[in-house]
């Protein structure tokens, strides 16, 4: 079987974790009882976690903002344009209720006291980082409830303007 | 011991290049079929040459008839042993070798660029970039939240909008499409089976769709392979 090259394709894919994404977890395999047991093979796991929306993503597109130059990108919208029937109403409907539910949450919690410990989530806490003293805890914990209520949020549609 | 690499038809040449180890293959019989083994001495690690060396071996394979790739790191005992753990899927093997008919895989994974993906969909909506003009100057937490999450789910919309296309258009050329787990920041990772001779096809057709992505999102396409996500 021969088949033309072309300069945009490689004969394999180029990143050592798409080839072992490859080669570890698809393909025939042959019955454990049968199979000779491999030391090293198992402990290799493919890691492909869903992203979940958090305010630390919200927070970093709202940094990329300002070093977007507005005019500049008004003026791309002549560049190939993959989709065509983008209309303000569907980019926005989608987003409003996750979006000022956040924003009113984390008004909220940014607003409670230091010593407010009673809903303090120490599963996330514990999990995620070390209890640091030198971090004041309202705003960690301001953090963590914050990024739950953004995922519980999210399918919400309350039609509030901002 | 035996690494196990790949099931071939009986009439299948061999292979000659080394497989892990660098150890020499040969085909070890199973009923009408053939399997390509190598003898190993000791454990199988997933390092970086044994693995390629695994690929290797059912490229090269691949070059000289159909292929059922097995999975990096099977090995049995012995040719016995072989036949123990694989006679009875002699039949299987034979129905999904007529079924994939030379067909081969191809891979082609997009990874988004956040910030050109930013652009491009503030850009296309007008109502966003007025809300951004508006709202980026602000520095409180909350507005900054807002903001950010406005267009983070904007970019995530196009990004499914350019996923859905993608998928769209590679309809037209592969006979079958898995996609892989989804994973940050990637619009598409799937794997495609084709005939060899669509390949020019499929590849003028990714050529478009780089053209049509530009620079918000990087193309890694590749093969032919042997058909490693359709065979289990």
């Amino acid at each position: 079987m021969t088949v033309q090259s072309y300069a945009g394709r490689a004969p394999r894919p180029s990143s050592l974790a798409d080839v072992l994404e490859l080669v570890l977890d698809k393909g025939l395999v042959i019955d454990a009882y049968v199979r000779v047991s491999l030391v090293g093979i198992e402990l290799l796991t493919i890691d492909a976690r869903i992203v979940v929306a958090s305010v630390d993503t919200y927070l970093r597109f709202a940094e990329a903002t300002n070093r977007l130059d507005i005019q500049a990108a008004s003026n791309a919208e002549g560049l190939p344009q993959l989709i065509e029937d983008m209309t303000e109403k569907g980019a926005s409907s989608k987003t409003r209720g996750a979006l000022s539910g956040v924003a009113e949450e984390v008004s909220g919690w940014f607003g409670r006291g230091e010593d407010d410990d009673e809903d303090e989530d120490s599963r996330h806490d514990g999990e995620r980082r070390p209890r640091r003293p030198a971090r004041s805890g309202a705003s960690r914990r301001g953090r963590d409830n914050s990024r739950e209520n953004a995922r519980r949020r999210r399918p919400s549609n309350e039609d509030e303007e901002e | 011991m035996l690494c196990v690499y790949g099931v071939v038809r009986a009439d299948h040449p061999g292979v000659t290049t080394s497989g892990v180890h660098g150890r020499p293959t040969r085909i070890a019989p199973l009923g009408d079929l053939g399997v390509i083994v190598s003898d190993v001495d000791h454990e199988l690690l997933a390092r970086r040459r044994d693995v390629e060396a695994h690929l290797t071996v059912l490229e090269f394979a691949m070059k000289h008839g159909d292929v059922l790739p097995f999975r990096f790191g099977m090995a049995v005992a012995d040719e016995d042993a072989l036949v123990v753990a694989l006679e009875e899927s002699v039949p299987r093997f034979r129905a999904l070798l007529d079924a994939l008919g030379g067909r081969v895989q191809m891979t082609l994974k997009v990874v988004r660029d956040d910030f050109e993906s930013m652009r491009a969909a503030i850009a296309r909506d007008a109502r966003l970039r007025r809300y951004v003009e508006r709202g980026r100057d602000s520095t409180v937490i909350a507005d900054r939240i807002a903001l950010g999450a406005q267009v983070a789910n904007a970019v995530d919309e196009l990004t499914e909008r350019d996923a859905q296309v993608i998928l769209d258009r590679l309809e037209t050329v592969a006979d079958a499409i898995r996609p892989n787990p989804p994973a940050p920041s990637v619009v598409a990772s799937l794997a495609l089976l084709v005939r060899p001779q669509r390949v020019p096809e499929l590849d003028s057709l990714v050529e478009d769709l780089r053209q049509q992505l530009g620079t918000r999102a990087t193309f890694n396409y590749a093969g032919p392979m042997p058909p490693y996500s359709f065979v289990a």
